[in-house]
């Protein structure tokens, strides 16, 4: 295996400014890490016509894609879990029982993904161009008890950079340059995708992905 | 006729193979690499026909920037290059050297010509066929001795004053001639309006400058007694029929000023000086004429200042204009060896409603790890045809489906 190429399963499209850059940053990582023998990571493609709370448009839009990845990425957030978990339970069913071969990988962040922006503060006063943040909300391991990532995501750029975030395309910039910047080791405190990144080691050894 | 191009170490190339048809229309991204796929074209042919400071002075960035920047910020200290044509291959390795009591500049390491007649056919060898071994049997022309480490400078690298079999200089001397009709279109509308200087260049620069003494030079190497203007009848046709406020131009040689004009008619206008023409119209004449002429251009984003009914009626065109390899050559009284050939950049998705897949290739980035270390690099990939297969033996990766080519599409995007 010297090439790696996954799609995307997400929720909305706001997803799609972050999270298939944030996850393909994060495989150039996982496999420089743990899969030295594979030599390319491809972009991250979302599939924006899947929908992701029923399987069949997902599986709908999978087929059209039918042997163009080794890997489905799933996202969906994980609050509250009574509701989540079945979702996410009822996809991993109907993606076993498919006749497609790759596995699944679930994306699953305790709240809402936009928390995953939160984790590196470096990163973060980067992308705001300000020298540090005077009021740092919680980070690294910490940041998934943030209750609204969105609002603190608000906060940061009125309060800290002076920037409208209801300005036209201000948060979709700010989340791809955040996405760009954030340091994967940072993010990998934090729970919930440390639980993603062992479970993308584990399909991918599936896969035949050979160690050293 | 450039049949493949093969790029490694150049820019944002690693282990880069294409296969030219003779109408390609490069589409992807922005910083995908498509200009410095253009870019690497005109480099090797400026560098075999001219010399390596001709050609780096002929593309973006600096001699020493041409070399492929890893994510760490080293750079690779080698280019290698490969140009098909219909019956030969010409490998051009280059190196960064710092020889000692010497400028350090890029050096050649290697070049050569490699016959393609025994080959087999594409597809099944186009992966594994390495720049290196020959197989038995294969015929090479050696262009310089390997060791020479000696920076060419001023001669083409295919002017090596080496003494070789007549038959050997007749292959150098075709594929010299097909390399120096290498030409580029990065159009400017300054550049276009201006005027030329009697006796100046005959061609026209990658700006549009020059574009009058270009048109007459073309009038010139086709005319025929029934037919003063030659191929520039033609030319003058399809413009009327793209621009339409436009009825007619003419070149006026003005001997007193020592230079050269276009003039332009309307319907309702008798003359338009060229400084009064709108952009799109010079583009287009400019465009027009470069594809009318012989050998290989290569026109960035035609599409700039161009109604989209339009771009569609000029990318038909082109289509037609460019020889088609299954058509015999002389039926349109076309000399065999001067065939045309096309290659376009563009971010219009009129491209995909007009041009058949085929000829149609898309360029984006992709992740290459080497020793721990992550780089973008450029990959291409073809459209995958209605219900057509995704995996095609000897290319590199799946094709595009329909979800990434709906991006391209209207940049889809919904809003939040
Ligand atoms: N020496 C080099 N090493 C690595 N990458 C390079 C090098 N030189 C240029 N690049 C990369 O090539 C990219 C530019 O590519 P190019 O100009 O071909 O884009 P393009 O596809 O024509 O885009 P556009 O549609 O915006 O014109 C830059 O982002 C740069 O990172
Ligand atoms: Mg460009």
């Amino acid at each position: 295996m010297r090439s790696l190429s996954c799609v995307l399963v997400r929720e909305g499209p706001s997803d799609d400014w972050f999270l298939p850059i944030l996850l393909r940053r994060a495989l150039e990582n996982l496999v420089v890490e743990c899969f030295p023998a594979c030599r390319e990571v491809q972009e991250v493609r979302s599939l924006t016509q899947a929908g992701n709370q029923h399987p069949t448009p997902v599986l709908q839009a999978l087929e059209q894609e039918r042997g163009t990845f080794d890997v489905v990425l799933y996202h969906h957030d994980g609050a509250p879990p009574a509701k989540s978990d079945p979702v996410i339970e009822r996809m991993r069913q109907n993606w076993a029982t498919s006749d497609f071969v790759e596995p699944l990988v679930a994306v699953v962040p305790m709240r809402e993904t936009e928390a995953w922006l939160l984790a590196d503060h470096v990163a973060l006063a980067k992308v705001l161009n300000v020298r540090r943040l005077t009021r740092a909300p919680a980070f690294g391991s910490e940041v998934e008890s943030c209750q609204r990532p969105k609002a603190v995501v608000d906060m940061l750029l009125r309060d800290e950079a002076g920037i409208n975030p209801n300005k036209y395309g201000v948060l979709q910039n700010f989340y791809v340059s955040v996405a760009e910047t954030t340091d994967i080791g940072e993010l990998r405190k934090v729970p919930a995708f440390q639980q993603w990144w062992n479970d993308m080691i584990e399909a991918l050894e599936g896969l035949g992905y050979q160690h050293g | 006729m450039i049949t493949r191009i093969e790029i490694d170490g150049f820019k944002s190339f690693q282990d880069f193979k294409l296969d030219v048809p003779p109408f390609l229309v490069l589409i992807g991204t922005n910083a995908s690499g498509k200009s410095n796929l253009l870019d690497a074209l005109n480099f090797v042919a400026t560098a075999a026909t001219r010399g390596l400071d001709a050609a780096v002075a002929e593309v973006r960035g600096d001699a020493r920037g041409l070399f492929r920047r890893r994510g760490d910020g080293t750079r690779v200290d080698r280019m290698s290059f490969a140009l098909e044509f219909r019956r030969w291959r010409y490998e051009l390795r280059l190196s960064w050297a710092v020889p000692e009591g010497a400028l350090e500049g890029i050096v050649v390491e290697a070049q050569r010509l490699v016959s393609l007649e025994r080959r087999l056919p594409r597809g099944r060898d186009a992966e594994s066929r390495p720049l290196q071994g020959v197989e038995i049997g294969e015929q090479v022309i050696e262009l310089l001795p390997t060791s020479s480490a000696e920076p060419v400078g001023l001669s083409g690298l295919l002017d090596s004053p080496v003494l070789r079999p007549k038959a050997d200089s007749r292959i150098v001397w075709d594929i010299r001639r097909e390399l120096s009709e290498v030409r580029s279109l990065h159009l400017e509308a300054g550049s276009l309006r201006r005027a030329s200087e009697f006796g100046g260049p005959k061609r026209m620069h990658s700006t549009g400058h020059n574009l009058p003494n270009y048109l007459r030079f073309l009038a010139r190497e086709t005319a025929s007694e029934n037919r003063p203007l030659g191929v520039v009848a033609e030319i003058k046709m399809h413009l009327v029929g793209l621009v339409r406020e436009i009825s007619d131009f003419v070149i006026v040689e003005d001997e007193r000023r020592r230079d050269v004009r276009l003039e332009f008619a309307s319907p309702y206008d008798q003359s338009l000086d060229a400084e009064f023409a709108s952009d799109g119209t010079l583009r287009m004449l400019a465009i027009l004429a470069s594809l009318h002429d012989h050998g290989t251009v290569a026109v960035e984003e035609p599409e700039n200042g161009v109604f989209p009914e339009r771009l569609r009626q000029m990318l038909g065109l082109a289509r037609g204009l460019v020889s088609d390899p299954r058509e015999s050559p002389e039926r349109y009284g076309m000399a065999e060896e001067r065939p045309r050939q096309a290659i376009f950049t563009s971010h219009s998705p009129v491209v995909l409603e007009v041009v058949p897949y085929e000829n149609i290739a898309f360029l984006d980035m992709t992740t290459a790890l080497e020793n721990g270390i992550a780089s973008r690099v450029t990959r291409v990939r073809r459209l995958r045809e209605d219900g057509g297969p995704v995996r095609i033996t000897g290319e590199r990766w799946p094709r595009i489906t329909d979800s990434e080519l709906d991006r391209f599409r209207a940049g889809v995007e919904e809003a939040v």
